[in-house]
């Protein structure tokens, strides 16, 4: 013990090694916080919101540009790409919108053959003054058919008009939900079902009882345009269509990623 | 003790502890300071927690922009119809309301970006700024400043959001008087495009 007592050694040992412990416990942390702030940054990557203005940018530019029939006013079209690329170009992106062919929409949610083939198109829906169905070209099998159904706030059914494929063309049923109200057989390729106009399919009578949602069921089986204007619960005018679908080529591009997507834009009617 | 004296006088290594003791504390002490310096702790450095709120400011900046942004497809959005019913001054936050700069009696009114701020921002302590940047003449970029409410600090983050117009938006309004009161101009006179808004929300803790 007297020879210990006299060898401070020991002490400085302690020492160093307490310095080390604290050192390397430091470089930890410093390790552990860098890390989370590198990821916390990460975390405000505004791409995604970039992106969805673009996308929503586009479509707007596209169907303000829509003219008569499968046309753009494609001044309008060039003037938007060169005032995009140049508002976008002050925010360190490159951007690039190219436009593809017109084409018929499937009455599905998004347009296209793969989307959601059973959606609702208006919700809470009081009163509808224009309701008109156009299928350019039907090509229903037999096994295939298109529904166009009205239900009450709780699901339940009001009206409901079937499009089914027959041998001789299209089968169209109308019923509420207790009684067949129409039926006919049509053979023409061509469909334009005014739905309000037609008093056969007794819409008006069968929908006061709203407010109701409006629904599309296996909107994959038919290609076709769609224009329905009305009144929705609560006093405020609705109207909502397409026409055509074109999709829309988006590349965005800074310095640290590249952002590829091609979207399907909704063309509506217009009322020219 | 006289012999306490003695023993002391006798041993001659105490100068060596002494001197190693005090550079062990030294060493200790040197490590503590380099170790305090070196963290990214203390609460007057940028630390995680303030990257997340800054995170989460800027988040819903964007959020807020994105909501009024939503529209159908029939009716402009919450967020166009601001800027087209927008009579070119810069308003400021006065406890309650926002007036226009100089003149209390112009008092900000049905804007959905002022509502949206009262809720989200004014409440929680977030300082903002709402700017409209523009293509000037000769394709330039010009801004004109919507709400102000000071300069922002370092810590300040911006959300930004872009609009269509175009010149068929202005269908119930004149559009000269707009793009006079505004400075917003009609970028292309040979179609109906009009201009694209880029509306700027810079927001700051205080």
């Amino acid at each position: 013990m007297k020879k210990m007592d006299e060898c401070g050694q020991l002490l400085l040992i302690a020492g160093f090694a307490i310095g080390l412990l604290l050192l390397i416990s430091t470089v930890l942390l410093n390790s552990i916080i860098f890390t989370s702030n590198i990821a916390a940054e990460s975390s405000a990557d505004s791409t995604g919101y970039d992106t969805a203005n673009i996308i929503q940018l586009t479509s707007h530019a596209f169907q303000e540009a829509h003219e008569n029939d499968r046309s753009f006013n494609e001044s309008y079209l060039e003037r938007f790409t060169s005032k995009m690329k140049l508002m976008y170009a002050h925010s360190g992106y490159i951007v690039s919108i190219t436009n593809g062919s017109f084409y018929d929409p499937y009455f599905t949610e998004n347009g296209q053959s793969d989307g959601n083939l059973n959606w609702t198109v208006v919700k809470s829906v009081e009163n509808v003054s224009d309701f008109t169905i156009t299928i350019p070209e039907n090509n229903f099998t037999e096994s295939e058919h298109f529904q166009i159904k009205i239900s009450g706030l709780d699901n339940e059914l009001f009206w409901v008009m079937t499009l089914r494929g027959i041998e001789s063309g299209v089968n169209i049923t109308v019923k509420n939900s207790t009684d067949l109200i129409y039926s006919s057989e049509n053979s023409s390729t061509y469909l334009d079902l005014d739905i309000i106009e037609n008093s056969g399919y007794n819409y008006e009578e069968n929908t006061q009882n709203g407010p109701y949602h409006i629904q599309f069921v296996n909107g994959s089986h038919a290609e076709g345009y769609y224009l329905i204007e009305g009144e929705l619960a609560g006093g405020m005018e609705f109207k909502t269509s397409r026409k055509y679908m074109v999709d829309a080529d988006i590349s965005l591009r800074s310095d640290e990623r590249i952002v590829r997507i091609s979207v399907p834009v909704s063309i509506p009617i217009n009322n020219d | 003790m006289l012999s306490i004296f003695s023993y002391l006088k006798k041993d001659q290594h105490a100068q060596m502890h002494t001197f190693e003791a005090v550079i062990a504390a030294t060493i200790m002490i040197g490590v503590v300071i380099f170790a305090v310096h070196a963290t990214a702790i203390t609460p007057l450095t940028s630390s995680t927690a303030s990257v997340h709120v800054e995170n989460q400011i800027h988040k819903t900046g964007q959020d807020v922009l994105s909501a009024l942004d939503h529209s159908d497809e029939s009716r402009n959005s919450d967020l166009k119809e601001d800027v087209l019913r927008w009579d070119g001054n810069h308003y400021v936050w006065a406890g309650d309301e926002y007036f226009a700069a100089g003149n209390r009696s112009n008092v900000l009114e049905n804007s959905s970006i002022a509502t949206a701020l009262d809720l989200v921002a004014v409440n929680r302590g977030i300082a903002h700024n709402v700017e409209f940047s523009f293509i000037g003449p000769d394709d330039s970029i010009a801004t004109s400043v919507y709400i102000y409410s000071g300069d922002p600090s370092n810590n300040a983050v911006t959300a930004s959001r872009k609009i269509l117009l175009s010149n068929s938006d202005f269908d119930d309004m004149n559009i000269t008087e707009f793009a006079k009161n505004t400075s917003i101009i009609d970028a292309d006179n040979g179609s109906d495009f009009y201009n694209i808004v880029d509306i700027r929300l810079t927001m700051w803790r205080m």
